[in-house]
């Protein structure tokens, strides 16, 4: 049985016994929810773990991410716990879903439900900040859907098949353009890249800490296999991948606000796993998709802490994070050198493999590496920041008694890229092969 | 096993201290995983003859040799001496944990470094202490200049990275990233030859050689044991123990030969007269690191890479007294400005005066302290280079010039004419005391064991003294005993021009800013964060994007 009918199968189920508990009083119902969402959780990642495929390895990292976050919405403050949980389950496995299959136009359907789900997400606290944002990114990523379904069809037209893989293969130019411009909407390439700090700053951290390690490397992964599919084609989303990556690290740097910077910094990463997938160097490609979860664990647990910045200090502001003492800031700390690609780090690795590979190309290839190296440069100037933002403002405030356990959770969840880094090349023979 | 001990007991000290909040303890974890590493390296040194590799998982694997286990016997040694002197260097300082949690992963990672056989381990280790210093340097964090110290700090030598990480990718795709096995085929050495600037240029930011040296004059910002033990004894080394590691890729390129020897010239010149301009004690001896570093590589880049190791192991003895020396003075007069630090030997710091004046003199390269031995025998190689009318010119004023810098500071601050200050009161710590007396003797009594040294490289090292750089040391410390007479004035702007290298820093910070303010701008002009602006761009990329595509092929 394939990963992705065996993930169907387990979304299905998921949802009848999930409505099912919806005839509950709220207050057996939240946790009932909660404890479903684990128990389906845990499934998917020993489906993810046993399908040996980018998939399986996103699946299963994104599976371990959703553990820690329905955990954490045990114990931290979080508004409409039932639709929260089902949402974050739903991002994992329709990212799951997008990743492992082959079919064309599940992928389009796939990539609809995601946009979905997202703006469901964006909304779900009904503040009008949501449904601003929420907009934003209905219009523009409806433009890109309906671009991408037009290269879609021209693409099938063309080549005959409705397999995903050969099509973007045996389509015209301008069909695989098309098509990727279309859903590189839905991963903020540049210059469509517009909705993503309103995502940041409405959708739920804990939510958007599973959004950041399933939705948007399942999104990044098909918009880099369509890039691959060509040269033109990757040569020319590359250079829309870097030059969202050099605006991101420079923007990120003038922010204030802590999920603004993650935001902007996050265009800055999802423009090196463009640029490892479709440089065509077989190892940059496969450090692109390590570097999908290496990039996803710190910049959850730095979404894990605006959420306890946003409880505990009633405020995500960076000169206001300091007041967060204890674990929070060793996590702040490590969590911003992960994102810079130092050692001990598993983004270490990644990005100095995708690095290896670029600079090993060919010419226009070794100019994007230069660039990229330099776009790392610029990085140092927002992760430094965060790291110096406990040099300021007044000393912590203990933690609430009662929710260390969240703190603790956090803790754990932001040693796993350090605990992951030497096994590194053990997890890609695994899941790539 | 004791390889493993080695590389890996600084790391696994570092992870207790993070998880040990008792002070005594973490102080006694700090010193005990030095001295095991110094122990383990000597007992090594004594008993290993041959190669040992040892291969632990892809990429990662390590190796035992002379060069590494004399940069490992440094790093042990310079490391124990360091974390001696901290337990009353750092008494009262809060963040403690931290400190000793980073000074041993800076040593695990510099000893892994030094050990690494895989060059993508040996990147991995260079990145690592690349971190760990800018953390360091921005110990007390509270301080702004600390703070742009430690970021300008990781930012210039991560610059100067990409060409050891260039290396490293060029290594992969050749599968050639074991060291050993590299360098001894000739068909990769031919290979990999014309890449090997790129290490030069990595070597070069990391040991601060011109022009990527601005950042550890700065880098003073730290605790001074920090400086001691990162910027001129170890961190700053790790180039150099590149240079040497690859020798075989440089000798066989002629541009990272010139290019070495031309950048360490111009490095030398450029931090001695930087040197004599600063008025801040730390700052000075920074310059003098980096003259130091300079005549390593000019040893190198003249095929003298015995002497290089020779003078390495000098430099890391001197460099540590003189460092610790003058982190005694701050630590009780809370200055480092020498115009307001004064008589200092009348005022009582009477260990310390000794101290500084015999690391000084070393400094200086005044025979028969070994290290003026070793730095004339160094200037020899260049006679061949240059011609015996230019060698003389050029060896005298250099020689003049290293002296009258670091003799400068030592001639004002512990000599100079008594003025309104009066006595105080030295605390004597038998740790601090013992460490600044200990690092003077081995100073001083240098040159048996750097004979043993030679021995050990087989290098032929028979000092002879040279008349050029020999009268140049002499004038130097002469010129500076007649510096309190002579009264002279140098104009504050002068002054500035020649510590910043000719408006060299203020060059870098006026682009990097530059850049930035200019790329901020159209970051924020292309970000208003309009839906409209997103769908305009969409449509916009879609049109070009699909007109290129059927322009080129439909």
């Amino acid at each position: 049985m394939s990963l992705e009918t065996i993930i169907s199968l387990i979304t299905v189920a998921y949802s009848i016994v999930a409505l099912a508990l919806f005839s509950f009083a709220r207050r057996a119902r939240d946790p009932a929810i909660v404890a479903t969402s684990v128990i389906a959780s845990l499934i998917t990642m020993v489906a993810s773990f046993l399908d040996r495929s980018p998939g399986g390895l996103i699946g299963f990292f994104s599976s371990i991410t959703l553990i820690f976050s329905l955990l954490s919405s045990v114990f931290e403050r979080v508004g409409r716990k039932a639709f929260h949980s089902m949402l974050s389950f739903y991002f994992v496995s329709f990212s799951i879903l997008l990743m492992s299959t082959d079919d064309s136009f599940k992928v389009f359907l796939y990539l609809e439900i995601i946009s979905m789900l997202t703006i469901g997400g964006m909304v779900l606290y009904r503040g009008r900040e949501g449904f601003e944002a929420a907009l934003k990114y209905a219009i523009i990523c409806l433009t890109g859907s309906l671009i991408g379904l037009l290269g879609l069809l021209i693409g099938f037209s063309e080549a005959g098949v409705s397999s995903f893989p050969d099509m973007v293969l045996r389509a015209s130019n301008t069909a695989r353009m098309l098509m990727a411009i279309g859903f590189g909407a839905e991963v903020a390439l540049f210059p469509m890249y517009i909705w993503l700090p309103g995502l940041y700053v409405s959708m739920p951290p804990l939510l958007l800490a599973v959004e950041v390690s399933s939705i948007l490397p399942a999104t990044t992964y098909i918009v880099g296999t369509i890039a691959s599919g060509s040269p033109l084609a990757s040569l020319s989303l590359s250079t829309l991948a870097m030059a969202g990556s050099l605006i991101g690290s420079l923007a990120a740097m003038n922010q204030r606000d802590l999920r603004m910077l993650l935001a902007y910094s996050t265009l800055s990463h999802t423009g090196y796993i463009v640029l490892g997938l479709s440089s065509g160097s077989k190892i940059a490609w496969s450090y692109a998709v390590l570097h999908m979860v290496a990039h996803a664990l710190p910049k959850a647990s730095l979404i894990m802490v605006g959420l306890a910045a946003l409880n505990r200090v009633g405020s995500s502001m960076i000169g206001d994070i300091s007041k967060l003492g204890g674990v929070f800031k060793f996590v702040t700390i490590s969590s911003a050198l992960a994102l810079l690609g130092l050692p001990p780090y598993l983004s270490f690795w990644s990005e100095m493999f995708i690095f290896a590979g670029l600079i090993t190309s060919s010419i226009y290839w070794r100019f994007l590496g230069v660039l990229y190296f330099l776009v790392i440069l610029v990085s140092t100037g927002y992760s430094f920041k965060l790291i110096y933002a406990f040099s300021q403002g007044a000393r912590s405030t203990p933690l609430t008694p009662g929710r260390d356990f969240y703190g603790a959770l956090l803790l754990l969840y932001s040693l796993l890229p350090i605990a992951l880094s030497p096994l590194q090349s053990n997890i890609l023979a695994y899941f790539l092969g | 096993m004791l390889l493993l001990v080695l590389a890996f007991n600084a790391y696994a000290a570092s992870a207790t201290i993070l998880v040990i909040g008792k002070r005594r303890f973490e102080e006694a974890i700090a010193v005990g995983s030095t001295l095991l590493s110094l122990a383990v390296s000597l007992l090594l040194l004594a008993s290993q003859t041959g190669v040992i590799e040892l291969s632990l998982a892809p990429f990662i694997s390590l190796m035992l040799d002379k060069l590494s286990l004399m940069f490992s016997t440094v790093v042990g040694l310079v490391g124990f001496f360091v974390s001696v002197y901290s337990v009353e260097y750092m008494r009262g300082d809060e963040e403690y944990q931290k400190y000793y949690s980073l000074i041993t992963l800076f040593i695990g990672s510099m000893l892994n470094l030094v050990l690494a056989s895989d060059v993508v381990y040996l990147l991995l280790n260079w990145e690592l202490v690349g971190v760990c210093s800018a953390l360091l340097i921005s110990h007390w964090w509270r301080r702004p200049e600390a703070r742009r110290a430690g970021v300008k700090a990781l930012a210039m030598t991560r610059f100067s990275d990409i060409g050891l990480l260039a290396f490293a990718s060029i290594a992969v795709y050749y599968n050639s990233t074991n060291i050993p096995s590299t360098l001894a085929s000739s068909n990769m050495v031919e290979r990999l030859a014309p890449f090997a600037p790129l290490l030069v240029f990595a070597a070069l930011g990391k040991s601060a050689q011109f022009p990527l040296h601005t950042w550890l004059p700065d880098a003073m910002e730290g605790p001074t044991t920090v400086s001691a033990l990162l910027h001129a004894a170890t961190m700053v080394k790790a180039g150099v123990y590149l240079a040497l590691r690859f020798y075989p890729l440089i000798h066989a390129s002629t541009l990272a030969v010139n290019g070495l020897l031309a950048l360490s010239l111009a490095t030398i010149l450029i931090s001695g007269l930087a040197g004599l301009a600063s008025m801040d004690l730390k700052r000075i001896l920074a310059f003098n690191t980096i003259s130091s570093l300079s005549l390593m590589f000019l040893s190198i880049s003249l095929g003298e890479t015995g002497l290089a190791i020779l003078y390495l192991f000098n430099h890391a003895v001197f460099k540590s007294l003189l460092f610790l020396t003058t982190g005694k003075i701050e630590h009780t007069l809370h200055t480092r400005d020498i115009s307001r630090l004064r008589s200092l030997w009348a005022r009582g710091f009477r260990v310390e005066t000794v101290g500084f004046l015999i690391g000084a003199l070393s400094a200086a390269g005044l025979p028969p302290l070994t290290a003026g031995l070793i730095k004339e025998e160094i200037y020899s190689g260049l006679e061949t280079y240059v011609g015996s009318p230019i060698y003389h010119l050029m060896t005298g004023g250099l020689s003049l010039l290293l002296s009258l810098f670091i003799m400068r500071p030592f001639v004002i601050a512990f000599l100079g004419r008594r003025g309104g200050n009066s006595e105080v009161s030295v605390e004597r710590t038998p740790l601090m005391t013992g460490v600044n007396l200990s690092l003077a003797l081995l100073t001083l009594i240098a040159f048996p064991p750097t004979l043993m040294l030679a021995t050990y490289f087989g290098t032929v090292f028979e000092p002879a003294l040279r008349l050029a750089p020999l009268v140049g040391v002499l004038s130097g410390i002469l010129l500076s005993f007649s510096l309190p007479y002579l009264n002279l004035r140098v104009g504050n702007r002068f002054r500035g021009l020649l510590e910043s290298s000719f408006g060299m820093d203020v060059l870098y910070m006026w682009l990097g800013e530059l850049a930035s303010a200019m790329l901020s701008k159209l970051a924020s002009a292309l970000n208003r964060g309009r839906a409209s602006q997103g769908v305009v761009g969409l449509v916009a990329v879609t049109v070009v994007l699909v007109a290129l595509a059927m322009v080129v092929s439909p």
